[in-house]
C-alpha cells in the first residue's frame, strides 16, 4: 500500500511537470532574436542571451549563467550607448554589459512579455510590451513616460527623430511625440499589426496587417495606398530603390512598386504545398534572400529570377540577418540554432544549442 | 488527423462562440465547456449508471457467494460472473466505454483552449492556420480579447490588492476547492473503508486537488477557468443523476468500540496498545464479520499459549 502511495505521488509529480511543460506559460516559444555587431553576435533564445564570436560562432558569454525557471528570451537584443538592452518573456527588461553579460539594471514595471525588441532614440529606450504599454526609459532604466494602447504590442516602434511610430495589435497605428509620448495621431487600419513598420527616407511608413494587406501611410497618417494580398504577410516589408520585397503565408514572393503599390514580379516559392515565406527578406547587393518555413533559404535576383536555394534542417520563422561578410539564419526545431552563409550563399559555421563556452 | 478531426473544429466552435458573445473569451470558455459537457452527458450518464450497477453487484449476496465458492477456479469464476451479468442485465464495460469516448473530447477541448490563447508569434501563426476562413475572419478575431474580470486569460492568474505586496492566486484556490469537492462528492461509499481500492480513492481525493491547483497556479488562467467550470459541471451532472455522495463531506462519526477485536484499529498505535493490553483470548468473531472486517485479521492479538 505504501509503495502504491509513493507510485501515485511520483506519477502526479511527473504529470504536473509534463503538463506544465506542454502548455501555457512555460512553453512560450518563438524564433531566435539575432543582433549582429562588428565583434559580437548577440542571440536571444529560450532561457539565455548569448554573445558569440562572428568568426566561428564560439560562445563568449551567456546570460543568465544558469537557466532560471520560466525566464525566456526571444526578442532580439539592442546595443546602444554601451548597453545591451533585452526583454524577457516574463515582464523584465534588462540592461547588460555587452562585453561580459553582467547585469547593469533591470526594469520590472511591465506585467507581460517583451515580444518585440526595444528601440533606442536620443537616449530614450522605447520598449513595447504585451501588456499594451509602450515604456519609455532613460538609459539608467528609469521610466520617463508610458503610452497605453488597447491590445498587446508585438512590434518594435520606429522613429524619425521627432515622432515615434507604433503599430498596434488593436488595429491602430500610432504617432507619438518622441519627447513626451503624447499622441500626435492614430489611424485604424482594420486589422492587427504584428511587425515593425518600414520607414522610408521620404517619411512613408509601410506596414503589414493581418487583413493580408500592406498599407502605406505618410507622416500625417494619411493612407497613400493599400495593397491587398491573398494571404497574410508575416514580415516587415524590406525597402530598396523604390521597391518593396516580402513573402506571404502561401509562399509567394513579391516585389511591389513602393510608390504606386503595383506588383512588379512574383515567384511562387511555396509550390503546391503552399510553404510559407516568413520574416523580412535580406537585401544584399545582387540578391534578395528569403526564408521559407520548410528550411529553404532562397536567393532571388532583383529582376525576379531564382539564383540559388539552400536547405537547412528545421523551421524558419524569421528572415536572414546580415553580419559583416556573411548572413545568419535563426532556426526553430533544427539541428542548429543559427546557420551562417557567406554572401554567395555558401554555408559557413553553425551554432548548436549544446555548444560549450569556448 | 487529430487536429483536423478534433482540435480544429473545437477551436472554430470556441472562436465562433467568442464572436457571438461579444468577443469575451472568458464567457466563450464557460459556454463552450458547458456545451461539450452537455453533448457528452449521455455518455457520462451511461458511465455513472454502469458503475452504479457494478457497485451494487459487489454487495449482492449471490455474487459474493459465487466469488467465495469459485475463488480457486478462475475459469469457472469467469463463466459464473458472465452468467450473473447476463441475468442481471449488467454490461461490465458500460462504465469504461463512455469514459474512453469522452477522453479524446476532453483532451481536444483542453488543446483548443490552449491553442486559442496564442500569446506568442509562433502560436498565433499556428492558430490562424486552424481557423476556417468561411466561418471566421482572422482580422476581426485577432487579437483575442483575453481579459476576463481581473484576469488576463493567457497568463497565470493573481489578484493584486493594494495593501498586499504579492498577488493572491484566487483561481488556483477555487480550482483546489472545486476539485476536492468533486472528488469527494462523486466517490461512491465503500463497503469496506480499509480495502485497497478505498484507500487509493482516499489518496486521490487529496492528491488530485493539489495537482490541479499546481497546474492552475502555473498555467494560463484560461485553463484554470476551464478546470473550475468543468468541476462544477461534473458535480452538477452527478447531482442530476442522483449520484452525489454528500455523506463524504460530513465528518465521520466515530463508532463506539464495543470490543477491540471487532472494531479494528485504524492507526498503528492503536493496534500496539491493543496488543499490549489484551490479556484474554479474543472472543470468536461471527462468520459474517470476517467479510466486512478483513482488515482486522492482521492485527488480531496472538493466541496465548495454554500454560495450564
Amino acid at each position: 500500500m505504501k509503495q502504491s502511495r509513493y507510485l501515485i505521488l511520483v506519477l502526479f509529480v511527473l504529470a504536473a511537470a509534463l503538463l506544465s511543460a506542454c502548455t501555457g506559460a512555460m512553453t512560450a516559444s518563438s524564433w531566435p532574436g539575432i543582433t549582429p555587431q562588428d565583434d559580437t553576435i548577440y542571440v536571444a533564445n529560450s532561457s539565455f542571451v548569448y554573445a558569440l564570436r562572428p568568426a566561428d560562432g564560439g560562445e563568449i558569454w551567456r546570460f543568465p549563467e544558469k537557466a532560471e525557471g520560466q525566464k525566456m528570451f526571444y526578442a532580439a537584443p539592442v546595443l546602444a550607448d554601451g548597453q545591451l538592452i533585452v526583454g524577457d518573456y516574463q515582464h523584465t527588461l534588462y540592461s547588460l554589459n555587452p562585453a561580459t553579460g553582467r547585469e547593469n539594471w533591470r526594469f520590472e514595471d511591465a506585467t507581460n512579455r517583451y515580444i518585440a525588441s526595444p528601440l533606442v532614440v536620443d537616449g530614450l529606450i522605447l520598449a513595447p510590451n504585451a501588456d499594451h504599454v509602450l515604456y519609455a526609459l532613460d538609459m539608467d532604466g528609469k521610466l520617463v513616460w508610458s503610452y497605453e494602447t488597447g491590445q498587446p504590442l508585438w512590434a518594435s516602434p520606429v522613429s524619425d527623430g521627432s515622432h515615434i511610430y507604433l503599430a498596434g495589435m488593436d488595429h491602430n497605428f500610432y504617432a507619438l511625440d518622441a519627447q513626451t509620448g503624447e499622441l500626435v495621431w492614430q489611424k485604424d487600419l482594420g486589422a492587427a499589426m504584428l511587425y515593425t513598420p518600414t520607414l522610408s527616407e521620404d517619411g512613408h511608413l509601410y506596414v503589414s496587417t493581418l487583413k493580408n494587406t500592406i498599407v502605406v501611410l505618410d507622416a500625417n497618417g494619411t493612407v497613400a495606398w493599400e495593397w491587398q494580398g491573398d494571404a497574410a504577410v508575416w514580415a516587415q516589408p524590406a525597402l530598396r530603390d523604390g521597391r518593396l520585397y516580402f513573402g506571404d503565408q502561401l509562399g509567394v514572393l513579391y516585389c511591389v512598386d513602393a510608390e504606386k503599390g503595383s506588383v512588379i514580379w512574383t515567384i511562387d516559392a511555396g509550390g503546391e504545398d503552399d510553404i510559407a515565406a516568413f520574416g523580412t527578406p535580406l537585401l544584399l547587393e545582387n540578391v534578395a534572400v528569403f526564408s521559407m518555413e520548410n528550411g529553404d533559404v532562397i536567393g532571388v535576383s532583383y529582376e525576379g529570377a531564382k539564383q540559388w536555394t539552400r536547405s537547412i534542417t528545421g523551421t524558419l520563422y524569421a528572415g536572414p540577418v546580415l553580419a559583416g561578410d556573411r548572413f545568419l539564419v535563426g532556426v526553430n526545431k533544427g539541428e542548429s540554432l543559427i546557420v551562417t552563409f557567406d554572401l554567395n550563399g555558401n554555408e559557413s559555421w553553425s551554432f548548436k544549442l549544446d555548444s560549450k563556452k569556448k | 488527423m487529430w487536429d483536423a478531426l478534433i482540435v480544429t473544429p473545437f477551436i472554430n466552435a470556441l472562436l465562433f462562440i467568442y464572436n457571438l458573445v461579444g468577443q469575451n473569451f472568458g464567457i466563450a470558455i464557460i459556454l463552450f465547456t458547458i456545451l461539450i459537457r452537455l453533448i457528452t452527458h449521455p455518455l457520462m450518464a451511461s458511465q455513472i449508471k454502469g458503475s452504479k450497477s457494478m457497485q451494487a453487484l459487489q454487495s449482492d449476496p449471490e455474487y459474493k457467494e459465487m466469488m467465495e465458492k469459485y475463488k480457486g477456479d478462475r475459469e469457472k469464476l469467469a463463466a459464473e460472473q458472465m452468467r450473473i451479468y447476463k441475468e442481471k442485465n449488467i454490461k461490465p464495460f458500460a462504465s469504461c466505454l463512455p469514459t474512453l469516448i469522452q477522453l479524446p473530447i476532453i483532451i481536444g477541448l483542453y488543446q483548443a483552449i490552449i491553442a486559442a490563447l496564442a500569446s506568442t508569434p509562433v502560436e498565433l501563426i499556428n492558430l490562424t492556420r486552424h481557423i476556417y476562413p468561411a466561418l471566421l475572419k482572422v482580422e476581426a478575431l485577432i487579437p483575442l480579447n483575453a481579459r476576463f474580470l481581473w484576469m488576463d486569460l493567457g497568463q497565470p492568474e493573481r489578484l493584486n490588492l493594494p495593501f498586499l505586496s504579492f498577488g493572491i492566486p484566487v483561481l488556483a484556490i477555487v480550482v483546489v476547492v472545486t476539485t476536492f469537492l468533486q472528488s469527494k462528492l462523486i466517490t461512491p461509499p465503500s463497503s469496506n473503508p480499509n480495502d485497497q481500492g478505498a484507500q487509493m480513492a482516499k489518496m486521490m481525493n487529496w492528491y488530485m486537488p493539489i495537482f490541479m491547483g499546481y497546474l492552475a497556479f502555473t498555467l494560463a488562467s484560461g485553463l484554470s477557468l476551464y478546470f473550475v467550470i468543468s468541476n462544477l459541471i461534473g458535480i452538477g451532472q452527478y447531482a442530476l443523476l442522483g449520484s452525489l455522495n454528500w455523506s463524504n463531506l460530513l465528518p465521520k462519526s466515530k463508532r463506539p468500540a464495543p470490543a477491540a477485536a471487532v472494531a479494528g484499529p485504524t492507526k498503528k498505535s492503536d493496534s500496539v496498545v491493543q496488543l499490549a493490553t489484551s490479556s484474554r483470548p479474543e472472543p470468536q468473531k461471527k462468520a459474517d464479520d470476517s467479510s466486512t472486517n478483513r482488515g482486522n485479521k492482521q492485527i488480531r492479538p496472538p493466541r496465548k499459549k495454554n500454560r495450564s
